[in-house]
């Protein structure tokens, strides 16, 4: 299936704001700003957290967003069918690119349960730079982490399974550190676009004039 | 090669983990080994059950395994379907213990299994494993994790073998 199937939420061109980067988002903890024309953190060597509020989405939806640079350590995620807009109580998934500097970055699989986080699975390798894009998307009970590298096409990098949460809710992008700028996020509830429909054929016979 | 294991949670305090600075992130220890892993060309995939543990099963050469022998507790078949009619009377002890140490009260082990965890396969003492896992919960106050939310559904064991095949 394509992946994504949404358009862009907010490319975030607009004069300095936040957190929270706008009155369509909700900050979750500290929350994201928008620092010429891009998103980031707001917080040095801290996490911020901000959702989209503006609905609920899928249950199955997706998130996506463009890593303008990456910094020396630290992370850039998506929280997904998450429950509510309050840190305490905030249950759901985060679809995670943990960024090392040298070898050991990583995407990664969250549960999220009353605001902390209890990784799904391994995890799996994939080294992240500037101008690539990071994504996410659940579907049933299997929860993706996507990854375009440079001009490479979207392709799967990390694929696990959770039952626990099965109804519509917010997305959210968060972050650790504010030297990690990010741009045009986009997402929705998923809307299988990609599908192949099936598509009458009719065949033509030209008849020859004599 | 293919191989079991009984791995404890840990939190995750490393920078790449979405809660630093806060110890509110858990993980399964395995983690900390997954580039010796993938450098081996080797994979891993496990699941939580009870005890604040996971039941991991990986792929990888025999040197791999060999090093991880000596950090984690390895559960001595390989194979859901083998019989552990087999396993010396000290193994199939330290198996059963092992369950009680998790937190599964003896009555309902002896339920299960009978006085002989003998008479079974690995797949049927691992499933019973996974019957139920703790609920963690984050205390802002005093930044750790506790767990005094009772129990919840484990995801399926065959999760774990679907993904890591021979």
């Amino acid at each position: 299936m394509a992946f994504p199937t949404t358009g862009i939420l907010d490319n975030f061109n607009r004069g300095d704001e936040g957190p929270p980067p706008s009155a369509n988002w909700t900050d979750i903890a500290f929350g994201l700003e928008v620092v010429s024309n891009e998103v980031r953190g707001s917080q040095f060597n801290d996490y911020s957290w901000s959702c989209w509020n503006v609905s609920a989405f899928g249950a199955d939806s997706e998130a996506y967003i463009t890593m303008v640079d990456t910094p020396g350590a630290g992370g850039c995620g998506f929280s997904l069918r998450c429950t509510t807009l309050v840190e305490a109580t905030i249950d759901g998934y985060l679809a995670w690119y943990s960024h090392a500097s040298g070898v050991g970055s990583e995407t990664r699989v969250y549960e999220i349960l009353n605001g902390g986080f209890t990784q799904i699975g391994s995890g799996d390798a994939f080294a992240g730079a500037n101008g690539d894009k990071l994504g996410g998307e659940i579907i049933g009970t299997t929860i993706k982490v996507y990854v375009k590298d440079g001009a490479a096409a979207w392709t799967v990098n990390s694929t696990e399974t959770d039952n626990t949460y099965d109804q519509a809710g917010y997305i959210g992008v968060r972050y650790y550190s504010n030297i990690w700028d990010a741009d045009d996020f986009g997402g929705g509830t998923e809307t299988g676009a990609g599908l192949s429909i099936p598509v009458a054929m009719h065949h033509y016979k030209q008849r020859r004039r004599r | 090669m293919i191989a079991w294991y009984i791995v404890p949670y840990e939190i995750d305090i490393s920078k790449s983990a979405p809660g630093y600075p806060l110890k509110n992130c858990r993980r399964i220890a395995m983690c900390a080994y997954n580039q010796y892993i993938w450098t081996a060309q080797g994979k891993w995939h496990g699941i939580e059950v009870l005890g604040n543990r996971a039941i991991v099963k990986i792929k990888a050469p025999q040197a791999v395994l060999t090093t991880i022998d000596g950090v984690y507790k390895r559960i001595p078949k390989d194979n859901l379907d083998d019989s552990l009619a087999d396993l010396p009377s000290g193994v199939k002890v330290a198996l059963k213990n092992e369950l009680i140490d998790m937190g599964y009260p003896i009555t309902e082990i002896v339920e299960r299994f009978g006085n002989d965890l003998g008479q079974h396969t690995l797949g049927n003492v691992l499933r019973f494993m996974a019957r139920r896992r703790l609920i963690p919960r984050y205390d802002k106050q005093t930044d750790e994790v506790v767990f005094d939310l009772g129990t919840k559904n484990c995801q399926p064991l065959q999760d774990v073998e679907n993904k890591i095949q021979e």
